[in-house]
């Protein structure tokens, strides 16, 4: 008799773990990505990318479903009400949604039982996504690094244990620093004026300058050198452009809030202009409104990787962490400027390429 | 300026007034209208070309880095929002070369602002701006603006600023109309008053109550005119009583004149008809005298004359002061008048040894001829009566046409007896009264003819170089009819083989003038009465050729009466009525019928002059 109940549960044991091991792949192909997104208008060129990749055959997911932050996080809000309600699992919790109104009906069709990457691009996506509760994976794309870092010192970041990749937006000080040897050459004098909170990125661009510096000597050029202003409030912007203008030969606008506030950032190329001096930032924008070039991420190997990441997060064990940059970078140049400021600037796609061989 | 002036002087002291209230109102209206629509006008383009200046600008500002980047998308949602937001019509953004964005249509009506973009300058980067020196432009923003709302609002302040200044113009005419009554009324109140008072009504008075200066004014006005109409009642009492006074002597004076008109009307009337007998008797005699009977029958044939001639001129008298003599004036040859009168006197000159000269000058002028004859005819008796050897009858020229003068070589008349001589009765070296030297008649009648041919009887005359009277006629160019004067006195011993009928209620008429008929070889009927002559008219086989009829018959019917009869019963004859009365009344109504007259007493020689003339074949009538 415990021979016999010895067996039979051995084997219904091995029944089981054969239908789980049978059943896991199905679980993983009914995987999908909810796309959450904030209101830049960028952002759903890129996720029409995203879903072109979906749909391609041999996708990985089954789909990608697109939400904007605030639908996000007002679905959010009703699935914890009713959960903390009835004290039931999410998975009840979406099955009782459906006798809600429309209005208050979750707006995500997902199947009972897929599985699901939560995918956000911006900064504003990122922190909804981080403030969810949930055992999702959850991936954060075109994040900022001082955006990236404030959501570090979140507790959600901490408390979730979840898998989280982040794929940052800015360039490194080095591409940087190339983009600028590249497009003018013996222009080293590197004026930056910032925000008190992009110290790190100061301190990545001085360290960046000094590995220049020590790794890449060269008599016929000059050195390197990084001058910089901070201006803790909007107001002393000018006073630290009057500092960092006369003895700059470009400005560099970092991905601070100086760089990514519009009237800082115009305020930033308007003195420049009147100095009669080249900008260089990282946002095409800014490369719009003034600056001479920009290195930014091009958008469809960033989709693809966005796409890879986010497979790779679907299977990943809670509490995975991955931290990527773009894999290709794109120059963008205005030719307007340049014309102005009296320079002959190479293709974008020349830059581009002399961008990949420095790597 | 003089016609200005006169254009706004009027006769009207209330628009004068009203002028003298509007006219400055007018004008301040006029020209604070102008000025404030001109100022109003002037801001409203101020305005707009800043509104406008301040749009431009503030693209160009805020395009500026866009257009240092090129930044297109940015330029044309910033012109977009320009033009959808009504700021601009058209707005166009380039930078002169290989960039140009516009947005909006350019309205027919849009003015064009235009400035050069440039790179602002950041304060405190690049130190203070140098205004003389700014930075390159590097671009353009033009910008079209619609002045449509500019136009309506300029229109409307045009039209405000027009009726509010008509409205001041209304009103300071109304005010202006109402003082100017107030202040004129009153014063034409005083200025009728004082045209009544001027027009005779006395009793016209202002009646105006106040106390100001006009009303003061009234008063003194109706005071004087209150003294004027008790002086004008006082002196109007006494010209009353003068004029009643007046007519009464005026009414006694002109009873005395028609008592004696009647009364030289009625004597002529009783003396004529036995004179009239007498000279047909004597006439009737003189063939059948003998030579011791001849001279008394001379002396009688003049005493008649004497007779006839004082009758005469009692007859001009009493139609002169009955105002019955007419004159009727036409041209009149003098040659022929000359001729006539040379006829009358000339046999009288020539036993007088008197050269009697005339000469015409061969004028003609416009008068009556008959009274024209009568005033020469007794001045010439006159001058041959006086001269010693000459008498000059001439025409001379004269300012208002010919002065037709009589000169005698006589004594003369002394300037003492020269205004006097006019006079009824009046002669001059006849103090015996010798009645055949006329009656003192003769020159009062000719210058009573004379005034009534529109002339007078001028006299120049010194003791012993003799006497001229004259007088002036007007001469005409129009040549005259044939003038019927009376032919020549001198009888025709022919005799007239006529029918006559006598009809008079004068036995001895009868009498004496069939005798006389009969020896100038007539047949003749008579009767007394207008019954008897009816009969012989109505007897076909009598055809008289000439009717000779007393005015006055006896019974109800007069010659008139007979005169209507006779016309109808026998047309072919000759009527004559003769008549020793000479009332004004018994002359027009024979002038009226259109009846040939003889006064009494006839002379026997006229009276065959004028049977003598119907043995013409044109009867002649003879004049009254």
């Amino acid at each position: 008799m415990t021979a016999l109940t010895r067996s039979s549960i051995f084997r219904t044991a091995g029944m089981l773990m054969l239908w789980l091991i049978a059943s896991l792949p199905t679980t993983l192909l009914a995987a999908q990505i909810t796309l959450v997104v904030d209101s830049h208008p960028s952002y759903a060129a890129f996720a029409e990318r995203l879903r072109g990749l979906s749909a391609a055959p041999g996708a990985r997911f089954t789909g990608v479903d697109v939400v904007s932050v605030a639908r996000f996080v007002s679905d959010s809000r009703v699935a914890t009400t009713l959960a903390s309600r009835d004290d039931i699992d999410p998975g009840v919790a979406s099955a009782r949604t459906r006798s809600l109104p429309p209005s208050t009906r979750p707006p995500v069709s997902r199947r009972s039982g897929d599985s699901r990457v939560l995918v956000g691009l911006g900064a504003e996506a990122a922190r909804a996504l981080i403030q969810q509760r949930g055992a999702e994976p959850v991936l954060l794309a075109r994040l900022g690094f001082l955006e990236y870092q404030t959501l570090q010192a979140m507790p959600a970041w901490h408390q979730a244990r979840r898998p989280i990749g982040v794929l940052l937006e800015d360039p490194a000080p080095q591409e940087m620093l190339t983009l600028i040897d590249t497009v003018l050459p013996g222009k080293r004098r590197i004026g930056v004026a910032a925000s008190a909170q992009a110290n790190v990125l100061i301190e990545k661009l001085a360290d960046a300058v000094r590995t220049r510096n020590d790794l890449h000597p060269q008599r016929s050029q000059p050195f390197w050198t990084l001058a910089t202003a901070v201006a803790t409030q909007r107001r002393e912007l000018n006073a630290a452009l009057q500092r960092v203008l006369p003895v700059s030969d470009t400005l560099l606008i970092l991905p601070d809030p100086v760089g990514l506030t519009s009237t800082a950032a115009l305020s930033v190329l308007q003195s420049a202009a009147n100095a009669n001096l080249p900008v260089f930032a990282s946002s095409e924008a800014l490369v719009r409104a003034g600056a001479l070039a920009a290195v930014v991420p091009s958008e469809a190997p960033l989709a693809e990787q966005v796409y890879a990441m986010a497979w790779r997060l679907a299977r990943a064990t809670p509490g995975t962490s991955l931290v990527e940059r773009p894999a290709q970078w794109t120059v963008r140049t205005n030719p307007y400027v340049a014309k102005r400021l009296g320079l002959v600037l190479l293709a974008e796609e020349e830059l581009a390429a002399a961008l990949a061989r420095t790597r | 300026m003089r016609n200005i002036a006169r254009a706004l002087r009027s006769n009207s002291l209330q628009r004068d007034l009203v002028r003298l209230g509007v006219l400055p109102c007018a004008t301040a209206a006029v020209a604070l209208t102008l000025w404030f629509t001109h100022e109003r006008v002037v801001s409203l383009e101020q305005a707009f070309h800043e509104n406008g200046t301040a749009i431009v600008r503030q693209l160009a500002a805020a395009s500026d880095l866009s257009v240092y980047a090129g930044d297109t998308a940015t330029l044309r949602d910033l012109a977009d929002n320009t033009v959808a937001k009504g700021i601009a019509a058209r707005v166009e953004i380039g930078n002169g070369a290989d960039m140009y964005v516009y947005a909006g249509l350019a309205p027919e009506h849009a003015r064009v602002f235009e400035v050069p973009v440039r790179l602002r300058t950041m304060s405190g980067l690049t130190g203070p701006s140098n205004e003389q020196d700014p930075p390159a432009a590097i671009g353009t923003v033009r910008v079209f603006v619609d002045d449509i709302v500019l136009r309506r609002t300029r229109m409307m302040s045009i039209l405000a600023g027009v009726g509010i200044g008509g409205l001041a113009l209304l009103l300071a005419w109304l005010s202006a109309r109402h003082m100017a009554r107030a202040v004129a009324r009153p014063l034409r109140q005083i200025s009728s008053t004082v045209a009544a008072l001027r027009e005779g009504k006395l009793d016209a008075r202002c009646n105006l109550e106040g106390h100001n200066e006009i009303a003061a004014l009234a008063a003194d006005v109706d005071k004087m005119a209150q003294r004027l109409q008790d002086a004008y009642q006082l002196q109007e009492d006494r010209i009353r009583a003068a004029t009643t006074e007046a007519l009464t002597r005026m009414t006694q004076a002109e009873q005395a004149t028609q008592s004696r008109t009647r009364f030289l009307a009625t004597a002529s009337h009783d003396l004529r008809q036995p004179v009239h007998a007498m000279g047909l008797f004597i006439d009737g005699l003189l063939p059948t005298a003998t030579a011791a009977q001849l001279p008394s029958i001379r002396r009688l044939q003049e005493g008649t004359q004497v007779m006839s001639s004082l009758l005469d001129a009692l007859l001009d008298i009493s139609r002169l002061d009955a105002n019955v003599l007419s004159p009727i004036f036409a041209p009149t040859r003098l040659r022929d008048l000359f001729r006539h009168l040379d006829v009358l006197h000339a046999d009288v000159a020539r036993e007088a040894g008197v050269a009697l000269v005339w000469h015409d000058a061969g004028q003609t002028v416009m008068t009556d001829a008959g009274l024209l004859t009568r005033v020469l005819d007794n001045l010439v008796r006159n001058a041959v009566r006086h001269a010693c050897g000459r008498v000059l009858v001439a025409v001379r020229r004269s300012a208002g046409g010919v002065r037709i003068e009589v000169r005698d070589d006589g004594a003369g008349i002394a300037p003492a007896y020269q205004v006097r001589i006019f006079e009824e009765f009046y002669q001059i070296g006849n103090t015996q009264r010798d009645r055949r030297n006329g009656f003192g008649l003769g020159l009062s009648i000719c210058a009573r003819i004379a005034a009534l041919l529109g002339t007078e009887i001028h006299v120049r005359s010194a003791q012993n170089r003799g006497c001229t009277f004259s007088l002036e006629l007007p001469v005409t160019t129009i040549v005259p009819a044939p003038t019927p004067l009376v032919e020549s006195g001198q009888s025709d011993a022919s005799l007239l083989h006529v029918n006559c009928l006598l009809v008079d209620d004068d036995e001895a008429i009868l009498e004496g003038t069939g005798n006389l008929l009969r020896q100038w070889g007539c047949r003749v009927d008579w009767a007394r009465t207008s019954h008897e002559a009816l009969r012989h008219l109505e007897d076909n086989d009598h055809c008289y050729d000439l009717i000779l009829c007393d005015m006055q018959l006896g019974g109800d019917e007069d010659g008139l009466f007979l005169l209507r009869q006779a016309r109808a019963l026998q047309p072919r004859a000759t009527f004559i009525l003769i008549s020793g009365t000479t009332t004004p009344d018994m002359l027009r109504r024979v002038r009226e019928a259109s009846a040939t007259l003889l006064t009494k007493p006839v002379a026997p020689a006229k009276l065959r002059a004028v049977a003598g003339t119907l043995r013409k074949p044109a009867r002649q009538r003879a004049r009254v």
